[in-house]
């Protein structure tokens, strides 16, 4: 360009300094066309000794500005206008200006600090001052208290689906009842069978429950022995996992405490006391050992005191069955403060058992005496409405089935103010969040499911039919959920096995009530469900996006004293 | 330059509060300054029709919801008509929104870039992200904002929060702060006796102004000082709780509860008091406690939303929205009125000097130089911006601004622009723009142009 | 029409003075409405005054002798006597024009269609079905009978006939057009007259006088989906004004053209100034 321009000038330039010569042409576009120094271009070809010079020129680079030899704006290196332009225009972004879709990261922020040091005062967060700065400045400190995503936990596969097996559990009931309830009135099997075979059952899992009370009553009464001596606060946070891994060992060391049993009973919290106890009993342990022992007992005390142990033929556990049938809406069987068994003054395992037979015994009678009318009692509503209804009613029993949530009862406090999420809570039904599923009694499931059974039940033509199936729906509605908390959390891979056995054996009387094809189904929603509900919510942890700030109302602290009293 | 200015929202006089004097102040202010200016707002009562405020604003109350409502048309697009009848009378350059939860607001905003005008939007409030009324507001926002030419929000913590809530640029949005008539926020004229301490509380009683923070420390306060006194007004669904707590505590004789007061009571009641108590839990802006300062009062404030802007550092104490750390503040701030080490009487001047319409209208009009000298943007454009908001949202937004254009040419159809009058414009006031009104200008020229220049590097 | 001048008014010129933020004013006190409308006669004065200057046209400079011509479309101008002058606003065409004559056409056709029936109901009723219209002038074969043919054979009853005939005769009589006027006495008042729709109806007419009129005054209102400009008389002791040329609502220059007018007549100490 102007090197060869100006290449007649060529002797006038000799007179220059070699070294300058050499930095202009070590730099291949020339930072200065002083017309002077150009000329030996034509020469540089030969003069050019590159190598050793080249750190050389890269020094003398610096020389040209201060050359008074008038260097046009226009011959400057075009990378430096534009910064300058920079400077000038600063506040207002021309370099990043971020668009609306990367809102979030500004990389625009060189430049605003370049701003800001060639400034005296310094931008400031403040409206009360004036400052030097258009109201659409934005300053690098922008956005800086913003926070995404505080309490995120990424969730794992298996516990996931592990998580799930309490639902698929509840739907297999509902599936193997609504089986039985096909097979019994097309007459594929004899409704004493059903019966039987569920009665049978229901023994064998009371003596376990029974089993299991027994253990309980005595690590508890070794721990009320052991608690003076325990140190306090020692955590036994490790054990929160303990839910999901599966876990065997001795019956005492079962217990999965959850977290929210950790921020209650932080008072009791002894190591001993956490192993020895399962974790269904903990709180309200906590809360006996705190001096409410009477109050637990005035709780219990609504239900006659021979509720108190389980039921021998008929029902694992009384008080629960008894409640639900007299008193529903107060029977809370699952706040765990009333839980039934083990009370504090333990009867004789004899008298338990005997007690437990008299209300199995009272109810199998009640039961049978009403057979006739319950069989009558829908009699002149239609079939459409009979299957409407009770498919309603299944739908109710469903969304308001007690997932095994309310252990922690105080769970949802610290959910609540900590943003932190349930162990199992992201599986609620949906309709039934936490708040929702504190008021409604647990009952609400059981109740449904018993009307269902009941409506149902006027379909079939037998008393003894109808005698058969409204049993089983008090066994496997009334009694199993209560065993099946119990033993999941007691043990995992029993937990995982029942749930299993459940799945197969409903797949299998679908199959052998209807045809192979829904039981296909079944199995394919089993795993759908299962599965893949749980790899989809992992994908979609990836949009999960919280933005916490300043912006948001702040949430206000108070001092316990105040609120206590 | 002046310009025709309309500023849209459902909140205005005669509903008190703050948005509706911020829009009359501006509006006044900007009258002011040679431009003309109309508001547009929905019928109150039987506040009807058109009227004229003092300055020669105009006011526009909308009758639609009362006696069209029975037409089929959505409510997305009803008020297209009238607004494009008062826009072409009234010769609009400019639509000025005011208040992201008003439906006229964001639907005048849509209507006015589909006709091809300039639009503006300033918020007022601070927004969560997390709740479902949130969410929804936000979706809306963004829909009406990501093709409004420029955003002002009240404080930087609300500019904050209004480009996370709408995705905008930042450098589309200016924070501008509220003001005050500083004339009628004066302090007493005999301070109240230090001996004994009053302390004003004058807030909407919601859960969201820290009533609770309130109903937890006042009676801790008068348990720990002898001669404190509390002045609390205001009304709200919290005021039981107030009630209780003073009834719990016997305080009958130390707090007193007024009830409702009308915004030209506030100073009143407020000079009556040394300490403004504010504890409030999220607050764009603050108003009340410029005006607590103005007035001449120590001001103990959470430090939540945009509170910590809004103050210089020797008017206030500040406290985390606790009730331990606010009980503390209000001790120290108590000590500190009573050994004399603030001098609340000398804040009016100082507060005179930060803030006042007339600079919020001069800022205003800056922004408004800005984006008159903006393209307006082609339909397709917008489209793609809107396509934009999101996966179904997108959608649905392209949807709404294509029947809205459409909705435009049908109107060109049915009532012809030759057709509609053209307003007489109250006679302007001689403009006076003095050049360079601000220090800003002043030393720096290049960044006025700089910020216009920006304007328009992003169409 | 949803129009309703009570809600709609509040004075132009009124609300320059004193009219504070926190002012409730309420357009159905007709007190307060007196007292703004007061104020208002002296500002427009005011604004004279300071706009001369400024050859802004604002107001009132114009005076009867321009108001008589009529300058502005669709306004017409009659000054039978010198205290004397209308102002009337019309969509009437003009005699002769294409529409003019369509109107009239159409409603020949219509009357004539009717006509046509009655004479055939009539031959119907005198000469039976077998020998009437319908053989010799029809020439429709006794076998058919299409029942769509009942109406021209005339077996329709009267009653049909009647209402048809009386519909057509309504049609016919409808003007197609609105025409208002105002009429200004100087010293006795002014007469607003909106004529009706039909022939037959007598015009809306209503006598103000002067002695009752407050003021006229222009202002806007919301009318349907549009905004529009009314000239409107506040009447003492009266809650709602009465709105001149309510139906047409015609444009702003037509309006403040008879506004002028009106105001210098019924106002006699505004021409001498």
């Amino acid at each position: 360009m102007a090197l060869t321009l100006s290449s007649t000038d060529s002797p006038v330039s000799s007179g220059f300094d070699r070294s300058q010569r050499l930095s202009i042409s070590s730099s291949k576009p020339p930072p200065l066309s002083n017309g002077i120094k150009a000329p030996d271009t034509s020469r540089n070809g030969h003069l050019h000794h590159p190598k050793g010079l080249k750190q050389y020129s890269s020094t003398l680079l610096e020389i040209p500005p201060i050359q008074p030899g008038a260097p046009s704006a226009s011959s400057r290196s075009p990378s430096r206008s534009p910064k300058e332009k920079n400077e000038y225009n600063l506040p207002t972004i021309l370099t990043e200006g971020p668009s609306p879709t990367t809102a979030f990261s500004y990389s625009g922020r060189g430049t605003i600090k370049e701003a800001r040091s060639r400034r005296r005062k310094p931008w400031r967060k403040l409206m009360w001052v004036k400052q030097n700065f258009p109201d659409n400045y934005t300053d690098a400190t922008f956005l800086e208290s913003l926070q995404r995503n505080v309490n995120f936990r990424a969730y794992d596969f298996w516990p996931l689906v592990y998580d799930t097996t309490v639902i698929i559990q509840h739907l297999s009931t509902v599936v193997i009842f609504v089986c039985a309830f096909i097979a019994i009135s097309v007459g594929k099997v004899e409704p004493a069978y059903v019966a039987g075979g569920s009665t049978i059952l229901t023994i064998l899992g009371w003596l376990i429950w029974d089993d299991w009370n027994e253990e309980e009553q005595n690590l508890l009464t070794k721990a009320q022995q052991a608690i003076p001596s325990i140190s306090r606060g020692e955590s036994s946070g490790e054990e929160e996992e303990s839910v999901a891994r599966p876990k065997k060992q001795s019956p005492g060391n079962l217990g999965g405490t959850k977290e929210g049993q950790d921020s209650t009973d932080t008072r009791i919290r002894g190591t001993k006391l956490s192993t020895a106890r399962s974790a269904s009993l903990s709180p309200k342990k906590s809360s006996r050992e705190s001096g409410l022992r009477p109050s637990v007992d005035t709780a219990l005390s609504m239900t006659p005191p021979s509720n108190l142990d389980p039921i021998k033929e008929n029902g694992q556990l009384g008080p629960p069955l008894a409640r639900s049938l007299t008193a529903p809406a107060s029977s809370s069987s699952t706040n765990t403060p009333t839980r039934p068994p083990s009370p504090p003054p333990p009867p004789s395992r004899a008298n338990r058992r005997l007690s437990t037979l008299k209300s199995a015994l009272l109810i199998y009678s009640t039961l049978l005496g009403l057979s006739p009318i319950l069989k009558s009692l829908t009699r002149t509503t239609t079939s459409d409405s009979i299957w409407a209804l009770s498919s309603w009613l299944f739908l109710v029993n469903l969304l308001c089935f007690d997932y095994g949530l309310s252990e922690g009862d105080t769970e949802v406090k610290r959910g609540a103010d900590g943003g932190v999420l349930l162990p199992h809570g992201s599986l609620g039904p949906p309709g039934v969040g936490n708040s929702l599923r504190r008021k409604l009694p647990t009952s609400l499931s059981t109740t449904t499911a018993l009307a269902a059974s009941v409506v149902l039940a006027s379909r079939l033509t037998e008393t003894a039919d109808v005698f058969s199936l409204l049993l089983f729906s008090i066994q496997i509605f009334g009694l199993f959920p209560l065993f099946r908390r119990r033993l999941r959390h007691l043990s995992s891979v029993l937990h995982v096995s029942l749930t299993s056995a459940l799945i197969l054996f409903a797949g299998a009387s679908l199959h052998y009530v209807v045809n192979w094809q829904w039981s296909m189904m079944w199995f394919g929603m089993v795993l759908g469900g299962g599965g893949g509900a749980a790899w989809v919510l992992m994908g979609m942890q990836r949009y999960k996006n919280e933005i916490r700030g300043p912006w948001d109302p702040a949430r206000p602290v108070f001092s316990r004293r105040q609120w206590a009293d | 330059m002046s310009y025709n200015i309309a500023m849209v929202s459902d909140f205005f006089f005669p509903q008190p509060g703050g948005v509706e004097s911020h829009i009359y102040q501006v509006s006044s202010k900007l009258v002011d300054r040679g431009h003309k200016v109309v508001i547009i707002t929905h019928s109150y009562g039987d506040r009807t029709g058109v009227r004229y405020l003092a300055n020669g604003i105009k006011v526009y109350y909308v009758p639609f919801w009362v006696v069209y409502r029975e037409s089929a048309l959505p409510t997305v697009f009803s008020f297209f008509p009238i607004l494009r009848q008062i826009v072409l009378r009234e010769r609009i350059d400019i639509v000025h929104g005011h208040g992201s939860l008003s439906a006229f607001c964001q639907e005048g905003l849509l209507h006015a870039k589909t006709m091809g005008l300039k639009t503006c939007f300033t918020d007022h409030s601070l927004f969560g992200f997390a709740d479902a009324a949130s969410i929804l507001t936000n979706k809306l926002l963004k829909f009406t904002l990501s093709d409004v030419d420029h955003v002002i929000c009240v404080s930087h913590t609300c500019k904050e929060n209004t480009v996370l809530r709408a995705a905008l640029d930042p450098f589309t949005v200016s924070a501008i702060p509220n003001a005050l008539v500083s004339k009628d926020f004066r302090p007493a004229d005999s301070p109240p006796p230090p001996s004994t301490i009053t302390i004003v509380v004058i807030s909407r009683l919601f859960p969201n102004k820290g009533c609770d923070l309130l109903v937890a420390t006042i009676p801790r306060i008068c348990a720990q000082h002898e001669n404190v006194r509390f002045i609390i007004g205001g009304s709200g669904p919290k005021a039981i709780d107030l009630e209780q707590m003073i009834e719990k505590n016997v305080l009958q004789d130390r707090v007193e509860m007024l009830g409702p007061i009308r915004h030209e009571d506030v100073r009143n009641v407020m000079i009556r008091g040394q300490i403004y108590l504010h504890a409030s839990l999220t607050e764009a802006f603050g108003t009340v406690i410029v005006e607590a300062a103005s007035c001449g009062l120590y001001v103990v404030c959470t430090q939540v939303g945009g509170i910590p802007e809004v103050l210089p550092s020797e008017m206030t104490i500040f406290a985390k929205p606790e009730e331990d750390d606010l009980v503390t503040a209000t001790s120290r701030a108590i000590h500190a009125i009573k050994s004399g080490t603030v001098r609340p009487e000398m804040f009016h001047d100082q507060i005179r000097q930060m803030y006042s319409w007339t600079d919020v209208a001069e800022r205003t009009e800056k922004v408004y130089d800005g984006i008159m000298r903006l393209r307006s943007s082609r339909l397709i454009d917008r489209l793609k911006r809107y396509y934009g908001c999101g996966v179904w949202a997108g959608k649905l937004f392209v949807l709404c601004a294509v029947i809205d254009y459409l909705l435009m040419m049908f109107l060109e159809f049915w009532w012809p622009r030759r057709n509609i009058d053209v307003a007489r414009d109250w006679p302007r006031k001689r403009v006076i723009r003095k050049e360079s009104p601000s220090q800003t200008d002043a030393e720096d020229p290049e960044e006025r142009n700089g910020w216009v220049s920006d304007m328009q590097d992003q169409e | 029409m949803g129009f309703s001048p009570n809600t709609t008014v509040s004075c132009v010129a009124a609300s320059i003075p004193t009219f504070c933020f926190g002012l409730n004013f309420s357009a159905t006190n007709i007190q307060q409405q007196l007292c703004f409308t007061r104020a208002g006669k002296t500002c427009g004065r005011l604004l004279e005054a300071t706009q001369k200057g400024r050859k802004l046209n604002f107001w009132m400079e114009q005076e009867k002798e321009a108001a008589q011509k009529p300058v502005l479309p669709g306004l017409r101008v009659r000054n039978p006597t010198p205290s004397t002058i209308e102002y009337t606003v019309t969509t009437r065409p003009e005699k002769w024009s294409r529409r003019f004559t369509t109107t009239l056409v159409l409603k020949a056709i219509v009357l004539g269609i009717i006509l046509f029936f009655i004479l055939l109901k009539q031959d119907y009723c005198d000469n039976g079905l077998q020998d009437g219209l319908r053989n010799s002038v029809l020439n429709l074969k006794p076998d058919i009978r299409p029942r769509h043919l009942d109406l021209l054979r005339g077996k329709v009853h009267w009653y049909y006939l009647a209402l048809l005939g009386f519909s057509g005769i309504w049609i016919a009589s409808l003007r197609g057009y609105t025409e208002e006027s105002l009429l200004v006495l100087r010293g006795l008042g002014v007469q607003v007259t909106t004529s009706s729709s039909s022939y037959f109806v007598k015009a809306n007419t209503r006598f103000i006088p002067t002695s009752t009129i407050q003021d006229i005054f222009i202002h806007e209102g919301f009318v349907g989906f549009e905004v529009r400009f009314y000239l409107a008389i506040v009447i003492r002791d009266e809650s709602e004004v009465v709105v001149v040329f309510p139906k047409l609502l015609p444009r702003r220059e037509i309006l403040e053209n008879v506004w002028r007018g009106s105001r210098s007549l019924y106002e006699p100490e505004v021409k001498a100034q």
